[in-house]
């Protein structure tokens, strides 16, 4: 019975062990070398939509402010937009604020201008101004003064605007691109490939 | 030897264990940033637009219902609308297959002080479902204290953000925590609607041209700078950047275009070829129409005598001056005798005058009088009749009101001898044009004959002049608070 007992609590012999040893450190091995690869897989997935979320951001936010603007200018490189924008709402330090501290926070009822090009629609005597542009991997959004940064990436998010001057309008054409962590070589047709494009007109007749 | 087997099957039993909760925490967070992706770019992205959508197809309703005060004014703010004043409430309609809601308030806020034209302002909302899983999207957070998506798209997810924080309508007033019964999101617009005026050039005709004689000419000025001069030959002349205005419009190919034309001229396939003759653009691919003319509603009541005009000369001064909006009414059922008038005092006076049936009278429109004559019946007329001491068009404007049925002829009919300086507005009427006057003004008409070699001045003032005969937006702003 003892012997039967010993044999059996035998240990292997050394080329059992580095048979063995060797073939769990293929398996180990392998199933470390896929995590980490499926990991890495998710990570660049993830951050791809991610980044595709921000491009949605920047187009819709553009649009709006295009929508709604009064006159569209793009920089040279594309990539700073300004808008002026009516300035809609009364704001704290503005003349009809200073006269009655209560209409700060409610909307303005226009003014009516003649001009050569026709009648005008004024809010107030002033414009908002409204700067889209690129500080490092950010996108900001500047409207008087105030900075809100809508997209943050370290994929070289890059936004390129142009704006098309027609008699009475104005349109916005946006496209931004991004660079995936996946790429072949970093070819241009990976950056390319992320492409969206979106186009916004001035619902108002164009001022400048 | 079992002993062994045992523990072989235990260690593949950890492996594959192992290997199932790594690969399954992969795809749970796979299928976790995918959902809630989704959600983010399917639902909240597609229901910020659909709200804008809403928001404005109830602006496009309001727009609707401010035309009407001009093409229809009996059925302009009619059925569904609340109204109070200048205030007219939109009902709340429910439109799409995905329940997009929209309600628009339109306000009559400032009257043109030239013509006493209403203005509106139509502020809507519209509102679509946030469809999905009631939560932010996972991107929202662009940093410490930096919001991104939600930032942009206000989701009201148990209560409606923007009357908890800044009242119903926007002003502070009544904020009260409004829960919603289901997420939301509604976007703001106000549109500012103005009036369209009818003489933006000198001939419109929306049927066949004929005209004018072979020597005649048509050009512009602007009687804000002075009395007419001819300078459209002169670009030395300041007065010359308003001196080739004198445009003519033709809503049919059916057009023969004598005489020099300092201005541009189109025609709705047409074959009219760039000249020497005519000094602007040729279009001839210009489609438009002129909707028929409706006798104004807001009209005050009017004055109690005279009722008719037909046998002696009437010398009319209206016991006020009235305004641009409210002028002195009087409604006549005949003009067939010579009727003038005098301002009150000297001031700027504002008179209308409706005739029911033809106006075949001299009209004498005194210097300081703004006269609008509306006439349902035909105009014929010397072209002296046209009586404009001021010399300035915008102060006789003649309103041919269209007649019910579309197959009756209406007609306006001007002989010589004589010059003038007025305005027509007949879209529905035939014009016939003879002699050779010297006229300062504008014609809106159904077809135009004249064979005259007239000197044509259209006043370059006369575009932001007249009654409306339209709207068009004006302005578009969002409230994106």
């Amino acid at each position: 019975m003892k012997r039967t007992l010993l044999r059996r609590c035998g240990a292997f012999t050394l080329t059992e062990m580095l048979v063995a040893m060797a073939a769990s450190s293929v398996v180990l091995g392998t199933t470390l070398t896929s995590s980490t690869s499926l990991q890495k897989s998710f990570n660049a997935i993830d951050s791809y939509f991610a980044t595709h979320m921000q491009q949605i951001r920047i187009v819709d936010y553009l649009s709006r402010d295009v929508k709604r603007g009064l006159i569209v200018t793009t920089s040279v490189d594309l990539q700073t937009v300004t808008i002026t924008v009516p300035n809609y709402i009364v704001q704290p330090g503005d003349p009809e604020a200073i006269a009655d501290p209560t209409k700060i926070g409610t909307a303005r009822t226009p003014t009516i201008v003649n001009t050569p090009s026709g009648p005008q629609v004024n809010y107030g005597a002033t414009t908002s101004t409204v700067v889209y542009s690129i500080n490092g991997q950010s996108v900001l959004r500047t409207e008087n003064g105030v900075v809100t940064t809508i997209a943050s990436s370290t994929d070289q998010l890059v936004p390129q605007t142009t704006d098309v001057e027609l008699a009475n309008t104005e349109y916005t054409k946006t496209s931004i691109t991004f660079q995936p962590i996946f790429t072949l070589g970093n070819s241009v047709a990976a950056r390319s490939g992320t492409t969206v494009f979106s186009t916004a007109y001035l619902r108002n007749k164009r001022r400048g | 030897m079992r002993g062994n087997k045992r523990n072989e099957q235990g260690n593949v039993l950890i492996c594959a264990l192992c290997t199932i909760v790594v690969l399954s925490l992969i795809g749970a967070n796979v299928l976790r940033n995918c959902t809630t992706r989704f959600n983010v770019s399917s639902s909240q992205v597609r229901s910020w637009k659909e709200s804008l959508f809403a928001a404005e197809a109830g602006g496009d309703i309001a727009y609707a219902e401010v035309r009407k005060t001009v093409l229809d004014p009996t059925h302009a703010f009619g059925a569904g609308w609340t109204n109070s004043g200048a205030k007219h409430v939109g009902p709340v309609t429910t439109f799409g297959s995905n329940g997009l809601v929209t309600s628009t308030v339109v306000d009559l806020f400032y009257y043109d002080p030239a013509t006493g034209n209403p203005w509106f302002r139509a502020r809507s909302r519209g509102t679509a479902p946030v469809n999905g899983l009631p939560r932010t999207g996972m991107d929202d957070r662009m940093g410490a204290g930096t919001r991104g998506d939600s930032l942009l798209r206000k989701i009201d997810f148990k209560t409606d953000h923007y009357i908890s924080t800044y009242g119903p309508n926007g002003d502070g007033v009544d904020k009260a925590v409004v829960p919603v019964p289901s997420p939301q999101i509604t976007r703001r617009i106000e549109q500012i609607m103005a009036p369209i005026t009818p003489f933006e050039a000198a001939i419109k005709c929306t049927g066949s041209f004929y005209g004018l004689g072979s020597a005649a000419q048509v050009d512009s000025y602007n009687s804000k700078n002075g009395p007419y001069v001819f300078v459209a030959n002169n670009p030395a002349d300041p007065r010359y950047k308003d001196a080739r205005s004198g445009s003519v419009m033709i809503g049919t190919p059916v057009a023969e275009v004598n005489g020099m034309l300092y201005g541009n001229i189109s025609t709705n396939g047409g074959t009219i070829r760039p000249s020497q003759y005519i000094t602007g653009t040729v279009d001839n691919n210009v489609p438009f129409t002129c909707p028929p003319l409706k006798m104004p509603t807001d009209m005050p009541v009017p004055q109690p005598s005279p009722t008719s005009i037909t046998s002696t000369e009437v010398n009319l001064t209206p016991p006020t001056a009235g305004t641009p909006q409210t002028p002195t009414y009087y409604l006549l059922s005949a003009l067939s005798s010579r009727v003038i008038i005098n301002p009150v005092s000297g001031q700027q006076t504002y008179v209308a005058i409706r005739v029911t049936g033809d106006l075949t009278a001299r009209v004498t429109v005194k210097n300081n009088v703004h006269l609008k004559i509306f006439v349902d019946g035909n105009i014929d007329v010397k072209a002296r009749d046209i009586d404009n001491e001021s010399n300035l068009a915008a102060n006789l404007q003649y309103y041919s009101i269209s007649p019910p049925n579309p197959a009756t002829t209406q007609f306006i009919h001007i002989a010589p001898p004589g010059n003038f300086a007025a305005t027509f507005y007949a879209p529905s009427a035939d014009v016939v044009l003879n002699g050779n006057p010297d006229l300062i003004g504008a014609i809106v008409c159904k077809t135009f004959y004249g064979n005259g070699n007239t000197s044509w001045h259209y006043d370059r003032a006369l575009d932001t002049e007249g009654d409306a005969v339209d709207y068009r937006i004006a302005s578009y702003v969002e409230d994106i608070r």
